[in-house]
């Protein structure tokens, strides 16, 4: 983008809803993808990426200067664990810890079907997506946000609240676990040894 | 100063961001010039950054109009662009309170972050930490509406200071 985030937010500010379009635009594919990767329903997704958006035009007079992606996927990620949340009332703080005291984010489902098979190119990115969405959801959620978002390890490790070691350890084990499940691929591909 | 694979491993990561401060470029530089293991590592990276690319994210169409839409009748209602100053000021005063609150209840009530090795695997007998890491959120859903992080834009060597700190706890651990 030619102009700085926060230029684009502040031209909305003063009316200018081309200026929140190129905004929306520039950040709608690796935003939708990490909503859609981190969910398993269509639908859902555009109701969360919406939410999203609204949230940001409801604050973006706050926002002055600083790290625009970094604010938007960590309002992303916290709808995303506020769904899961509203999903499984029985995690609710007024209520007992779940058996096992998992986090919130823990509990999204790991193993989850590609929910629109027509929306996928081929048995490729088949194969690709059902092995990113086999992740435990800490793991997918740094791999996503670093692949396709584009974030920095120190943006992510805050998103995400943890340590930046932390966010280094997850990005390793999922870059391990798709090693073991896309040998084959990584070949069809190009680069990478199986 | 020579570094291990595992650090290593940990650098080429913070490379490909921009996150690594120059003198431990350095050090990364040597250690993949002797380390085929390493080398290795650094294209498998690549390899899953290029799978990444085939993975579903374009939504369809009109959800940018919808977004559009809402921002249009958003504006009607005087939700983003035109809250009154008093009314803006007791809303960051009120959420500023909150936040005072809850961030000392978190300081008295937070333990010592997971470590690495306990990431994968969540063993039972946490639920204080679960409970604080929803609180967490909770407050996160507050401030990051009011208080976007103020960051990342003096270019790439942002921090470098803090992220050397942190590595260097990383080496010790
Ligand atoms: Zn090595």
């Amino acid at each position: 983008m030619s102009k700085a985030d926060h230029e684009w937010l502040a031209e909305y500010c003063r009316g200018d809803l081309d200026a929140l379009a190129k905004l929306v635009e520039h950040y709608r594919r690796p935003l939708y993808g990490y909503i859609l990767n981190m969910t398993e329903g269509n639908d859902d997704a555009e109701e969360i990426f919406q939410e999203v958006w609204l949230r940001v035009i409801r604050r973006a007079r706050f926002f002055k200067k600083g790290n625009f992606p970094g604010w938007l996927f960590r309002i992303a990620h916290n709808l995303v664990i506020d769904r899961a949340r509203r999903r499984r009332p029985s995690a609710s703080l007024e209520s007992e810890p779940d058996s096992y005291g998992r986090p919130l984010l823990e509990t999204i489902p790991s193993h989850v079907d590609p929910p629109d098979q027509h929306c996928l190119e081929n048995e490729l990115a088949d194969h690709i997506t059902r092995a990113v969405r086999r992740l435990p959801p800490r793991q997918r959620e740094v791999f996503l946000m670093r692949t396709r978002a584009g974030l920095t390890f120190k943006q992510i490790a805050r998103i995400q609240r943890v340590p930046l070691n932390t966010a280094l350890a997850r990005m390793h084990y999922a870059v391990a676990a798709l090693r073991r499940e896309l040998r084959g691929v990584y070949q069809e591909i190009g680069g990478g040894q199986p | 100063m020579k570094i291990k694979c595992s650090k290593a491993r940990d650098f080429i990561l913070l490379a490909a961001t921009g996150e690594l401060p120059a003198r431990e470029s350095r050090l990364l530089e040597e250690h993949l010039a002797v380390c085929k293991s390493c080398r290795s590592y650094r294209e498998q990276i690549a390899a899953t950054a290029r799978a990444a690319e085939y993975l579903p994210e374009t939504p369809a169409g009109d959800v940018v109009a919808r977004v559009l839409a809402a921002a249009r009748s958003d504006t009607r209602r005087g939700h983003g662009l035109i809250m009154p100053l008093p009314v803006r000021v007791f809303a960051v005063a009120a959420t500023l309170l909150i936040l005072a609150g809850s961030a000392a209840f978190l300081a008295l009530h937070r333990r010592i972050p997971a470590t690495p090795a306990s990431v994968a695997a969540v063993p039972a007998g946490k639920e204080i930490d679960a409970e604080l890491d929803a609180l967490e959120s909770m407050l996160a859903m507050v401030s990051e509406e009011l208080v976007a992080p103020a960051e990342d834009t003096a270019g790439q060597n942002y921090d470098s200071d803090e992220i050397a700190k942190e590595l260097l706890q990383l080496e010790g651990s």
